[in-house]
């Protein structure tokens, strides 16, 4: 990706055009396949789940999920049966045992998917799970560093992000129609009035699994150590990292097999349509039909424990975050506009004396038009609400 | 005894001229202390031009003549008489030779002799008595003895074809009995052997961008006549026919193209850096996945099926800058000859074609020079007699400072810290032994570092060096000998983390020598026979870590040496003047000593021609090759990370064979050919690789690769046209090319073991490359391609699967991107032919790709997690105006 780039930026010095364009074509997609998702996380509670596949071309099933009866099998014999939602109790499993996931498709498919018998990889201690800010001054990486007494191996890791972001501009006073009911009683015009304390609309709160796929091995090193590995890293203008930013890592250890799995959908989703980019091409996971043992399905199951570890990253210490929002204030006289203001997604912020109310574009002041909400965590680190 | 007889046409009007001296006044007219050639140059220049000069060779005189005009010319033969010449005067014009180096009369005898001249031939008009203007074109030449003349029967006529201007020998010139019977052209040498009948008749010399030459022979046994041809300077009609026409009716060869380099400069190229690879791709049958590309496919086989050689050296790597440009310098390459059929006997190691780039001797006259600037390059080449007419060099040097284009990027693009330089370097040493033998030492130097960011360099060289022998031991035996090294190292150096920072390595490096022997065995038959071997040393990974805080666990892969050797033996048979057969064997062998892996076996080279006419053939040829060493790539582009391996006891070598025939018509005037070419190929143990196999750094490879067969087959058309104010070709290419997995994998075959797409099948193609002369100072030229676009493997399903949105790939190479079209023109501006300016500053305005149509490289999606984005990459999606200096000296 990073070459191709460079190519066509070289076109770039001589006129500004763009040399990646979106581009839907046409042809007949395929949807229908079965990926099931889930490790076997000893010492966990995990969750399963089965999913169809469906038409690349289809914009509205984006996630078809299929009735799956699932039970983890021990080589001994135990079944772990799984309760409501896939979640299968594995927190008294005996780390020195092979595990396999089943997964019986009830009615109408009637079909049984196996994942292969796997020993249990054993998922390293997160030694450190830090920031730092690149050379160039123009990435915040967020980076682990771990290590193992074993031989070298294979790591995946989720991450789970929360951030506190906070609206362009503090809106002290807001907009309420007649009618609606302010500090206990009902309005009887429309009002700006001022916030209860306590009360605002800008410090939001958000949170999200990372969808990257992050992997990295020490098969190449000469001990199973990783210091200092670059996880992810995000630009001066992410927003993510513009105020209070967390991590909740998880590290799962692989099986040579899966990293091989996870690295080729990463290579397929990621990697792609560059001049040097490997061809995209299906690596089978470690799933078969019982039924039809030639019936390509999705998904890897890794048996393995896993560690984990958090970070909160603070601007205030970072001082890294160029982010601005929107800005563009217009000061009106109330009454005579205000409804057409409203319609147009405008907010009342703050009082100009002599002059009247200052007018903000939504965005600029509610904080939840960006997709977050007031819901703050309760172990957050700081006292904003 | 045989007589050698060195003709020097006009040379003097080009060279002599700038010798002048300076002290030519009016008062004290005349010369001081300069050659003969140079003095007649002074009388031509000054009092009259229709004097006409053989020089003696042995004439090193210095002759001072003083004199006013009106007497300086009696003087000057004065002068020239002490000095051995002998004057003639005829119809005003004057003739300036040795006593027996011109005769103006017939030889005694001559219309007792059995073969009389045609009377319809321009050149005979001498022997009629009719007052024609008398030219060396029209003295006639004895070969041989006529002491011991035959009377009857064949003769061996040889000799060398070489530039009047600056002395390089004549690559690729027709020369030919001009009764149709006997043909030869001249190899890399400028060296010619044919056989001609006993008595009188007219050779006749054709090259392109050269004056026709016709020469009266009166043949009386074997004999040499070394020939010098003018460069065509600014007569751009009436040439008579030209060698590739020729050549095309005359051999049985089929499916060489051959691209001169007057040709590769005109054809307008993205930045206007002319590039000969990138010309051999506007050919019919050869194509490229993309832009920015400079693999390229010929005939539906794979990049790597394509020895490229520069002057008998392999080149690895023929890329700079990621495929924007060649490795090869314009400024010394003479020629560029493709062969994508018939495979002479003496080549071998790869399936598909050999190219053949060679560069040019230097002038053996003077020192000369030229220096261009373009948007990304600067080159600057020299060239000249170290010893005047034995020993002579060129050299070549070009860099890039393409940072420039770099800095305009944003500040805050992540490319911003992104480098990208090269340099290349060529040496040509020639010197002559005598008359029979020549030696050519070539060295070749080019050396690529790119960086996307401060962390991660990529580099890679190539080095090569190669001394030639060529011999001629009789009029009928000739030898070459050659013996060089190549090497080519590739290498990333990665420091993005102290910890895992690594260097990673490989390395090809290779011995060669080739012996090839070329005799005349009778009238009909011309052998080739000859031995080469080379001995392989791969280096496929040295991976150690860098810096003193690396964790990184040094290693290297086993080292792979191999041997390769071969024998091959083939016969042009001239059956009879219509039907001639080439037969070829080569008996090659590979002995790997690391794991007793041996393969070899015999390779046939088969074509026919049969001529209904002089301007109609058709010929049909059939080859076998094979290929033991493989190019280790996952990418469909040749990408500066693929390797070399070799065959093993676990990996086959490749073999494949192709079967061709076409049809040829030369038409209006012998001015355009047509051809049409059809062929079949099948290739087998292609090498592919497992999905999510690991390519770098692994000792066990060859588990990680499957192997596939290729089919291949099309119809090239194509319409040339050589010589004229308009040249250059249309061509229209319809062709497949496919692949299938040999082995049965079950589930991870692929495409469950049916035929797939190639990555580069791209069925229609339409090239078009003109050149129109407007003067002999303007041109304009066009370049128009239009092909299918090519097969990529996308994705047909989504599903959500570890937090985000992740794509099923299907079939391989199952859905075509849109159609590719570009039209690219330039505008050339030639230095006026003005002797005695000192530098010719010729000028290049172009336009790439001129309709700014957005061509797809590549469509591919990609997930952010949540949604699937389609998109499209196209490498220059727009106009690329460019500008290029070009300054001789």
């Amino acid at each position: 990706m990073k070459v191709f780039c460079y190519i066509c930026l070289l076109s770039l010095a001589f006129a500004t055009a763009s040399c990646v364009y979106d581009f839907q074509p046409d042809y007949q997609g395929q949807g229908g396949y079965v990926a099931i998702e889930g490790d076997i996380l000893i010492g966990e509670s995990c969750t399963f789940t089965a999913r169809l596949s469906t038409d690349l071309l289809d914009p509205e099933n984006e996630d078809v999920p299929v009735v799956c009866r699932f039970r983890v099998e021990a080589s001994d014999g135990t079944v772990f049966p799984a309760g409501s939602g896939g979640r299968v109790d594995l927190t008294g499993a005996d780390p020195f045992l092979e595990y396999r996931l089943v997964a019986e498709m009830t009615a109408p498919f009637r079909r049984t998917y196996v994942s292969s018998w796997a020993p249990v990889q054993i998922s390293a201690p997160i030694d450190s799970l830090f920031w730092s800010i690149d050379a160039a001054e123009s990435r915040l990486c967020v980076n682990v560093s771990t290590h193992a007494d074993g031989p070298c191996g294979y790591y995946r890791w989720t991450a789970h992000e929360t951030w506190e972001y906070h609206a362009t501009y503090y809106a002290d006073h807001f907009f309420a129609f007649a009618g609606s009911e302010y500090k206990g009683r009902k309005l009887s015009a429309d009002a700006i009035v001022e916030y209860e304390d306590g009360e605002n609309t800008y410090y939001c709160w958000k949170d999200a699994e990372r969808t990257d796929i992050l992997l990295a091995e020490t098969t190449g090193l000469s001990e199973d150590r990783l210091v200092h590995h670059t996880l992810y890293s995000f630009s001066k203008t992410d927003r993510k990292v513009s105020h209070i930013y967390h991590v909740a890592l998880t590290q799962y250890r692989l099986s040579d097999d899966a990293y091989r799995y996870w690295e080729n959908l990463s290579t397929n989703s990621q990697d792609v349509g560059g001049l040097f980019s490997p061809e995209p091409s299906e690596l089978s996971g470690n799933l078969t039909c019982l039924e039809d043992p030639d019936e390509l399905v999705l998904g890897f199951v890794n048996v393995s424990t896993c560690t984990r570890s958090q970070l909160f990253i603070d601007n205030a210490v970072t001082r890294f975050s160029r982010w601005r929002g929107p800005a563009y204030g217009e000061v009106i006289p109330l009454p005579s506009d205000y409804p057409k203001y409203y319609g147009w997604q405008y907010r009342p912020a703050w009082y100009v004396e002599g002059k009247g109310w200052a007018w903000l574009p939504k965005e600029c002041v509610d904080c939840r038009t960006s997709g977050g909400t007031k819901d703050r965590p309760s172990w957050w680190i700081n006292n904003d609400k | 005894m045989k007589k050698r007889i060195c003709l020097m046409l006009l040379l003097a009007a080009l060279c002599a001229a700038l010798q002048l001296p300076a002290q030519t006044l009016p008062e004290s007219f005349g010369v001081s202390k300069v050659e003969s050639d140079a003095l007649v140059a002074f009388i031509r220049a000054e009092i009259t031009p229709e004097i006409y000069f053989v020089k003696d060779p042995a004439d090193k005189r210095n002759y001072t003549v003083r004199a006013p005009r009106e007497q300086f010319l009696e003087k000057a033969f004065a002068a020239l008489r002490e000095g051995g010449y002998q004057v003639w005067q005829y119809d005003g014009k004057y003739f300036v030779a040795r006593e027996g180096d011109l005769r103006p009369v017939l030889p005694a005898g001559y219309f007792a002799r059995q073969e009389p001249v045609k009377p319809a031939d321009d050149s005979s008009a001498l022997y009629q008595g009719r007052s024609v203007t008398m030219t060396f074109q029209n003295k006639i030449y004895e070969i041989g003895d006529p002491e011991r003349a035959r009377r009857s029967g064949r003769a061996s006529v040889r000799g060398y074809v070489r530039d009047a201007g600056t002395g390089e020998p004549l690559t690729g010139v027709s020369v030919y009995d001009t009764t149709g019977r006997s043909f030869a052209t001249t190899d890399a040498y400028g060296y010619y052997n044919l056989s001609l009948p006993v008595g009188a008749g007219v050779l006749g010399f054709s090259g392109y961008g050269l004056e026709d030459l016709r020469l009266d022979l009166l043949v009386h046994g074997d004999g040499a006549l070394d020939v010098v041809m003018k460069e065509k300077v600014f007569s751009l009609k009436g040439a008579v026919i030209t060698s590739e026409s020729m050549s095309q009716h005359r051999t049985p060869q089929m499916g060489i193209e051959k691209v001169r380099i007057n040709m590769i400069k005109n054809v307008p190229v993205v930045f206007g850096e002319a590039d000969a690879l990138k010309v051999v791709m506007t050919l019919p049958g050869v194509k490229s996945v993309g832009e920015a590309s400079s693999g390229f496919n010929v005939r539906g086989g794979s990049t790597d099926q394509n020895l490229i050689l520069f002057n008998g050296g392999t080149i690895y790597n023929p890329n700079h800058m990621f495929g924007i440009l060649s490795a090869f310098n314009t400024d010394v390459i003479n020629d560029v000859e493709l062969y994508k059929s018939s495979i002479p006997a003496s080549y071998g190691g790869r399936i598909s074609s050999v190219l053949e780039v060679r560069s040019r001797d230097g002038n053996s006259k003077k020192v000369q020079g030229s220096l261009g600037l373009g948007l990304l390059t600067s080159r600057l080449h020299l060239e000249g007699p170290l010893v005047k007419d034995r020993t002579t060099f060129i050299l070549g040097g070009r860099t890039t400072y393409s940072n420039w284009l770099l800095n305009l990027l944003p500040p805050n693009s992540s490319y911003a810290g992104g480098k990208a330089s090269f340099q290349d370097a060529n040496l040509g040493l020639s010197h002559k032994l005598g008359e029979r033998n020549t030696i050519h030492a070539y060295g070749y130097f080019s050396r690529d570092k790119f960086s996307f960011s401060n962390d991660t360099t990529f580099r890679y060289r190539n080095i090569n060096g190669s001394l030639k022998w060529h011999s001629i031991f009789s009029d009928r035996h000739s030898m070459t000998f050659t013996a060089g090294y190549d090497s080519y190292h590739y290498g990333i150096e990665d420091r993005f983390n102290a910890y895992t920072a690594y260097t990673l390595n490989t390395a090809v490096d290779q011995a060669f020598a080739k012996l090839e022997f070329k005799s005349s065995v009778g009238r009909a038959h011309t052998l080739s026979y000859g031995a080469d071997a080379l001995r392989y040393d791969l280096n496929p990974g040295s991976y150690h870590a860098l810096g003193d805080s690396s964790l990184v666990a040094s290693r290297d892969l086993s080292r792979e040496r191999a041997l390769e050797g071969a024998l091959f033996l083939s016969d042009t048979w001239r059956v009879t003047d219509a039907f001639s057969l080439d037969a070829g064997l080569r008996w090659s062998l590979f002995y790997r000593p690391s794991d007793g892996s041996r393969y070899g076996g015999p390779e046939y080279r088969f074509s026919g021609k049969y001529s209904f006419s002089d301007v109609t053939s058709v010929k049909a040829g059939f080859n076998t090759m094979r290929q033991y060493i493989h190019m280790i790539s996952n990418s469909i582009n040749v990408s500066p990370t693929d390797s070399w391996r070799l065959s093993s006891a676990k990996i086959r070598p490749q073999s494949g064979w192709q079967a061709a025939a076409g049809f040829y018509q030369t038409v209006y005037n012998n001015t355009v050919d047509l051809s049409l070419e059809a062929y079949y190929k099948r290739v087998l143990h292609y090498i592919d690789y497992k999905s999510g196999a690991v390519l770098v750094m692994n000792e066990n490879l060859a588990d990680q690769l499957i192997e596939t067969e290729n089919r291949a087959w099309g119809v090239e058309l194509m319409a040339r046209k050589n010589i004229g104010k308009l040249n250059g070709w249309v061509s229209y290419t319809w062709s497949r090319s496919q692949l299938r997995e040999m082995e049965d994998r079950g589930t991870e075959t692929i495409n469950g073991g049916r035929w797939y797409n190639a990555a580069y099948d791209k069925p229609h193609d339409v090239k078009v490359v003109a050149n129109y002369k407007f003067t002999h100072r303007y041109s304009l030229s066009v370049n128009l391609d239009y092909a299918t676009g090519r097969p990529v493997t996308i994705p047909v399903s989504k599903y959500v699967y570890g937090n985000g949105v992740r794509l099923v790939y299907s079939e391989r190479n199952g859905y075509r991107i849109p159609d590719y079209f570009r039209l690219d023109l330039a505008f050339i501006v030639e230095p006026g032919h003005y002797l005695r300016q000192l530098t010719h500053l010729s000028l290049t305005f172009g336009c790439y790709n001129v309709t700014g149509r957005k061509n797809p490289y590549s469509i591919y999606y990609t997930s952010d997690g949540n949604k699937v984005h389609g998109h499209m990459m196209s490498v220059f999606a727009t106009q690329i105006p460019y500008i290029n200096l070009n300054l001789k000296f």
